[in-house]
């Protein structure tokens, strides 16, 4: 318990320190809300006025802290060339692109555990090659070229889903999903493949020892030796990379979106990095920061929950 | 073990890097075509001997694209590890060599650096500096930073206690002769493989920023901005998407293959 809660503090820490770079590196690149609002042609009074009115020339430190506050408040500023509340334009895109990504996460958990079982129990034998040779390739495909052959494949071949055709999730929840599926498996492809590699030398590695003799002696069957002590201890690698997929996952998110036509947060993003609507730059920046590493609490958490050894110290 | 057979993987992952260096090379010379000359009555075109991966929706020469395409890659690759390595090299051996508190900042620092996706902190320098070939190279560069740091760090503190490096110090060499002229070479094999990965990580990760449009710009040829100006046109000519995603392709297994190989020999 002490031990999650120094976890769960340092997570804060490193938050607030990632805000602080954030907002200290946005401070730094030259133009504010002020210049951006009234344009190139502005006087340098007017300017000068707008900044004061909007509070820009306030100690750098009350500004950031101003700006940390109002942000965990949901507050997130305006955004340079909509005018729109930031809040607003990312309001019900989140859960695209979450449900987008936790797709892909049950994908690659559903596949790549039983395939990499699967690949040990032939090892050495024409199943276990294959499926190694498989792996290799689909490793070598960025997730955005997968993308679009399945879009070729399915979309345009066998018509399971209309290329361009998003449907949001407010509007109908089955074909959003009949959507979303073949974007989620164009992020699981290349992760499935890395997971069973892991899985697969994971799992040889704790075959030679004692502890697995010890239980054979006992007089379990490979079956059981298997379910009960090897895949336990072989998982803990895995698990560590499941967390590291989760943030990958949602960073790369942003390319896939845009392969799929999706309007999530991605999207956003991006025009907004074009635009230098730096206001909105930011906020999706914390967003993702903030997922990233609530991940990797969780995976920290859910380590201490599979493996004993780890609550001692 | 003095005559040792390279692998399979070696193997095959040598031959498709080194296919890969001579279409840099290839493409350095001289493209068969302009990459930029545009030809209405190309439109489309189909591949033949003339063209042998056809011509794009402006009657470009997709071949000539390619070449110049992998070129920017690889640029953006070498750049990319470059940074990555040197930066790396430097933080980890200071950190691993002296330890202490200096080792203490850097690699907290480090660790949240680390805990977020490269592709994630390129984007993050991208939307400060802007879009473009060399601010690519920079972004990805400082993203690839803490994964050497790390590995070349666990490597100091191992080598450092070794015999060799006593025997340096009793002889009077400066901490910073045995760091790079007794501990780097030694920590050599280890820095190789994940040089390798990086330049697998660099490709993955230009082509992806170079499809979402914040990488290398046009008129210049990048395999991802290929892809996505090609994905368009999908139900007109699928090819002109499969030739830029196969090369690409190519380029990535050959890199993971090479490493892995590499890996395999020690």
């Amino acid at each position: 318990m002490k031990q999650l809660l120094k976890k769960f503090a340092s997570m804060l820490i490193t938050l607030l320190i990632v805000s602080f770079l954030v907002f200290l590196a946005f401070d730094l690149i030259p133009g504010d809300a002020a210049t951006s609002k009234l344009g190139t042609q502005a006087t340098p009074e007017r300017v000068e006025a707008l900044r004061e009115q909007m509070g820009l020339n306030r100690p750098f430190f009350v500004r950031y802290f101003d700006w940390l506050f109002s942000f965990l408040r949901g507050d997130m500023g305006d955004s340079y060339s909509y005018g729109k509340s930031v809040s607003s334009m990312l309001a019900g895109k989140l859960p695209i692109t979450v449900t987008m990504v936790l797709m892909a996460f049950v994908l690659i958990v559903l596949v790549s555990i039983p395939v990499g079982i699967l690949a040990t129990r032939y090892q050495g034998k024409f199943l276990d090659r294959a499926i190694q040779v498989i792996n290799q390739l689909f490793m070598a495909i960025p997730p955005f070229f997968s993308g679009i052959i399945i879009t070729l494949i399915f979309g345009v071949a066998l018509r399971a889903f209309t290329p361009g055709g998003f449907v949001s999730y407010t509007k109908d929840v089955g074909k959003f999903i009949n959507y979303m599926i073949f974007p989620a498996i164009a992020i699981a492809i290349p992760k499935v493949a890395m997971c069973v590699k892991l899985l697969r030398t994971s799992i040889l590695e704790q075959w030679p020892q004692d502890y697995v003799r010890t239980a054979y002696s006992r007089g379990n069957r490979t079956m059981q030796v298997l379910y009960r002590h090897v895949l336990k201890n072989a998982m803990i690698p895995v698990i560590t990379f499941f967390g590291m997929t989760l943030s990958d996952m949602v960073a790369g998110s942003i390319i896939i979106e845009q392969v799929f036509n999706i309007p999530g947060i991605g999207r956003i993003l991006l025009t907004s990095i074009s635009n230098r609507d730096y206001p909105v730059v930011e906020a999706i920046i914390m967003l993702i920061a903030f997922l990233v590493v609530f991940i990797n609490f969780l995976v920290d958490v859910l380590y201490r929950i599979i493996d004993p050894r780890m609550r001692e110290n | 073990m003095k005559k040792k057979r390279k692998s399979l993987n070696f193997i095959i992952g040598a031959v498709l890097v080194g296919l890969m260096l001579i279409m840099v090379v290839w493409g350095w010379i001289k493209t068969p075509y302009d990459p930029n000359a545009m030809n209405t009555a190309l439109k489309f075109a189909r591949p033949s001997l003339a063209h042998p991966f056809g011509c794009d929706n402006f009657g470009r020469d997709v071949f000539s694209r390619i070449l110049q395409g992998v070129g920017n890659t690889f640029i953006v690759s070498v750049g990319t590890v470059a940074i990555g390595t040197i930066v790396g090299i430097l933080l980890g051996g200071l950190c691993g060599y002296y330890g202490g508190w200096l080792d203490e900042i850097i690699m907290r620092c480090n660790d949240v650096i680390f805990a977020f996706p490269s592709i994630f902190m390129a984007l993050i320098v991208i939307s400060l500096i802007g879009p473009g070939k060399y601010q690519v190279i920079l972004a990805l560069g400082i993203a690839f930073v803490p994964s050497f740091a790390r590995l070349v760090r666990s490597e100091f503190m191992k080598q450092k206690n070794r015999d060799y490096c006593l025997a340096a110090e009793l002889m009077g060499a400066s901490s910073l002769r045995i760091m790079f002229v007794h501990i780097l070479p030694n920590a050599f094999p280890v820095i190789l493989s994940s040089v390798i990965i990086g330049f697998n990580n660099a490709v993955i990760a230009e082509a992806g920023l170079s499809y979402l449009g914040i990488g290398v710009q046009p008129p210049e040829a990048s395999l991802g901005a290929m892809l996505s100006d090609a994905q368009t046109f999908l139900y007109k000519d699928p090819l002109l998407c499969i030739f830029p995603g196969v090369v690409m392709a190519l380029m990535i297994l050959g890199f993971a293959l090479l490493a892995d190989g590499v890996s395999e020999d020690k």
